[in-house]
């Protein structure tokens, strides 16, 4: 037995491990699970969420922070400065972790408020686009012809619309204060790019076998498109979705520092940056946070789609690398001596 | 293809006829265009907002207000800002003109780099370079770019100004640069532990050193190069040039590419050593065009000179090696000027700027002069669009790259014992540019869009800037001048890209 090679036979296994009778659910959860990237960024973002949600609470529900983004303190704490600091490796908060801006108002509390909205514009808007760029591009590439054509010049128009006019618009006519529209209207505005990849994943699976036994067994075709090849087109949509909401996150901060987005009172982390631009020489702390989590966002949100991306992959089987090999070769004729 | 591009174009229009009315209405609606007159405190208030609704047709409901608009611009009649009474066409003219310099330098650098960056990347799969360029293009993925670009100005202009002042790098700055710069050269290296040790030791106390001497000569005050240094960049250059593209047994290209370097060294003496006699000396926008040319033609000639069964191979190595030697050249001679450029008294030592686009006050003092001061003006934009575009094409040409190198056809290249260069740069890089020349018409053509973010917050007065101004003013005659060239230009560029895929693989028919 130990004459021969024994990577050859770690090698065997992993790839037997691969090739198991599993449903592709767990095959994709188990891939994701070993992108270390991916998890880990899964397990920032949660933490993110977690806090930015319970920190000033939301909505009625009270949170644990004392302060809330609009309360002003009248006493400014060390000029204004972050109080956070590390006392060795034990972090001490102190009064105003993050400082307070000009007239004393907390900006970890402002920055959780903002983190809310964005996240808000970010999830809404995820859902939208996803939803509409489905839909119209399983109709778009299942049916082909005129209605492909029609729909196909529809998207185009859309694409050619710069978002900020439309965003400038909802300003003028609604104020800019809900973020709820403003994560509508953006998730009717981004879904053209998912559209496209999801035609492209209808031209070509309805043509195979599945899709005409659908057929032959009386499936009408709405029942095809979305009971029998949507599960199959999944992997594309939830990739895709998820860095589109990569994107809508820094596109929205941008839309609210150049005005055309959410404006004050109410805060997001781009309508932040542009307050507190003015005030970078003397209070630089002001800009850093809103810029840190709108990079917390999008990075984390950014490595989990390349993860999913990697985990729905089919070509993509893990080849084991020949470290690892001679890893698993020693350890296994360790544990052998050992018996 | 004829019918499928006339098709294309036909229904393009009609894109662009229903986007324009949907883009009309937006603008319209995006705000009041009296705004400024309603809230002023004039006597002839009334006769002023009477004026503009007439010139605006802000009576008419919207939706008709269009043909009007359309009436006019079909005749070639863009109409009138409604603030300065400029004619758009000429606006969109200057703010294109700007727009082209910025977006299109910093375009054309983040895709040299991106190709560049990403075969590396591909080539060196999973090794810690990959790992390294992977993260660092999600991380500028994530970026949001008014940060970034605020974030320059504050740090990046003011800190190298401050350094300017008093150009000593400490010997503990050389010593982390020179590791850091081992390090990425080794890992991007391949082959064994030891020769990449070896080449990243090398490359590291190479770069310190020369940062080094630089520093402690001043080097940063009077910048230059000198024929010593252009010698050496020159054969630099010379041996990467052919090392790629004949390879390096091509006696024939590696003796052109010697040459032109031999010759270009040579041209110092009537072109650069004199600053204010010499061939530079006399030398404008359009002669300095014209001279590269002269340069790669003369490349290209002596390359012919060497005759043999594969001249062009050799005329296209000296074509390239003279482009380069030019740019030396007049790269020594563009820093011969820096010293005096750098005390003039509007810059006064302080010559990274941070808004603008140029320094009034030096307007009309030369071709040379006016060349640094665009440089300076232009550097902290070009950062920051290069920070933020660079990342796209660089995780694509990795990703196409490394989908190339798993064809079949790879293999039979390297089973039939072709080099590894051959490989990479005939079979493997030439497929691999493929989607990356389909993606770059849709780019150029949203390139004449400006970048409205970094055109805002470094004072450029480009597309981006006049798009965003003119939405803030509700001045929708200039929305739609603006709409209008970047609509067509997309809808250009998206059937450029269709066809040219199709010239490109020839795998690929077209259906019409």
């Amino acid at each position: 037995m130990t004459n021969i090679n024994p990577g050859a036979e770690t090698a065997f296994k992993l790839a037997a491990n691969e090739t198991q009778s599993k449903s592709l659910g767990k095959i994709v959860w188990g891939r994701f699970v070993r992108h270390k990237a991916a998890m880990i960024s899964a397990v920032v973002l949660t933490i993110t969420i977690l806090v930015v949600l319970t920190s000033i609470g939301v909505g009625p529900i009270p949170g644990w922070w004392i302060w809330s983004p609009t309360d002003i303190d009248p006493t400014i704490v060390n000029n204004g400065h972050p109080t956070f600091t590390w006392n060795g490796i034990i972090p001490s908060f102190g009064e105003h972790p993050f400082g307070q801006d000009q007239i004393g108002r907390d900006v970890f509390a402002r920055t959780m408020r903002g983190g809310q909205v964005s996240l808000m514009v970010m999830v809404l808007m995820g859902i939208i686009a996803t939803f509409v760029g489905v839909i119209i591009g399983a109709y778009s590439g299942f049916y082909r012809g005129r209605m492909d054509f029609v729909l196909q010049r529809g998207t185009e128009v859309v694409i050619a619309i710069p978002t900020i006019v439309v965003t400038a618009v909802i300003g003028h006519k609604f104020g800019g204060q809900n973020p709820a529209l403003f994560g509508i209207v953006l998730g009717l505005l981004l879904w053209p790019g998912l559209t496209r990849l999801v035609r492209a994943e209808y031209l070509s699976l309805r043509e195979r076998e599945f899709v005409d036994a659908a057929r032959v067994a009386g499936a009408s075709d709405r029942s095809i498109m979305f009971r029998h090849i949507l599960p199959n087109a999944m992997g594309v949509i939830i990739v895709n979705a998820t860095l589109l909401m990569a994107t809508a996150t820094i596109l929205e901060a941008a839309l609210s520092f150049l005005g055309f987005g959410i404006q004050p009172p109410n805060v997001s982390l781009g309508q932040l940056i542009n307050e507190y631009q003015t005030s970078f020489s003397t209070r630089p702390w002001l800009f850093w946070w809103p810029g840190l989590f709108i990079i917390i966002y999008a990075l984390t949100i950014n490595l989990i789609g390349d993860g999913l991306r990697d985990a729905f992959d089919p070509r993509q089987r893990r080849i084991p690398k020949t470290k690892e090999l001679k890893q698993q070769a020693i350890e296994k004729t360790e544990t052998e001596v050992a018996q | 293809m004829l019918r499928f591009i006339t098709r294309r174009l036909i229904t393009a229009v009609g894109v662009l006829f229903a986007a324009t009315y949907l883009f009309f209405i937006l603008a319209a609606n995006a705000g009041d265009p009296l705004a400024d007159l309603r809230a002023s405190t004039q006597p002839n208030r009334e006769i002023l907002i009477a004026q503009r609704t007439a010139e605006l047709h802000l009576d008419v409901n919207p939706f008709i207000r269009y043909f009007y608009w359309l009436a006019a611009a079909l005749h070639g009649d863009l109409g009138n800002d409604y603030k300065t009474g400029q004619p758009v066409t000429t606006m969109l003219g200057d703010a294109m003109g700007q727009t082209i310099k910025l977006v299109g330098f910093a375009s054309v650098a983040a895709i040299v780099l991106g190709v560049l960056i990403g075969i590396i990347s591909a080539l060196r799969q999973y090794s810690g370079f990959d790992y390294g360029i992977t993260l660092m293009t999600f991380l500028m993925y994530s970026l949001p770019s008014f940060w970034v670009a605020v974030l320059l100005k504050q740090w990046g202009a003011i800190g190298f100004n401050d350094f300017l002042a008093d150009p000593v790098i400490p010997p503990l700055t050389l010593l982390l640069i020179g590791i850091v710069m081992g390090v990425v050269v080794g890992a991007a290296l391949g082959g064994e532990w030891k020769r990449r040790a070896l080449f990243g030791g090398i490359a590291g106390t190479m770069t310190a050193a020369i940062l080094g001497v630089m520093s402690a000569t001043g080097w940063f005050l009077d910048p230059g190069l000198g024929p010593v240094v252009i010698l050496f960049l020159g054969l630099g250059v010379a041996y990467v040039v052919v090392f790629l593209t004949t390879g390096l047994n091509n006696k024939r290209a590696l003796y052109t590419a010697f040459t032109v370097v031999a010759l270009g060294v040579i041209a110092w003496v009537p072109f650069n050593m004199n600053q204010l006699s010499g061939v530079f000396a006399y030398t404008g926008f359009w002669a300095a065009i014209g001279l590269f040319f002269v340069f790669v033609g003369a490349g290209l000639g002596i390359g012919l000179l060497y005759r043999g069964p594969d001249k062009w191979l050799s005329a296209r190595a000296g074509a390239i090696v003279g482009g380069f030697m030019y740019a030396f050249l007049w790269l020594d001679y563009l820093m011969s000027w820096w010293e005096s450029y750098s005390n003039t008294s509007a810059i006064n030592g302080r010559p990274i700027a941070t808004v603008g686009s140029s320094t009034p006050e030096l307007e009309g003092s030369g071709y040379w002069i006016g060349t640094i001061d665009t440089f300076t003006h232009m550097v902290l934009p070009i950062s920051a669009l290069i920070l933020i575009s660079l990342a796209g094409y660089t995780r694509y040409m990795r990703g196409s790259m490394l989908e190339v190198m798993n064809f079949d056809y790879i293999r039979t290249a390297r089973a039939k014992g072709m080099p590894e260069r051959t490989v990479v740069m005939r079979h493997g890089f030439r497929n691999a540019l493929i989607p990356i020349a389909t993606l770059i018409p849709l780019d150029l053509a949203a390139l004449f869009g400006g970048a409205i973010i970094t055109e805002t917050v470094f004072g450029w007065n480009g597309m981006g800037r006049l798009f965003v101004d003119a939405l803030e003013t509700v001045n929708v005659n200039v929305l739609m001048g603006y709409f209008l060239v970047t609509g067509i230009l997309l809808l250009i560029g998206n059937i450029i890209a269709d066809v040219l895929y199709v010239l490109l693989d020839p795998r690929i028919r077209v259906e019409s």
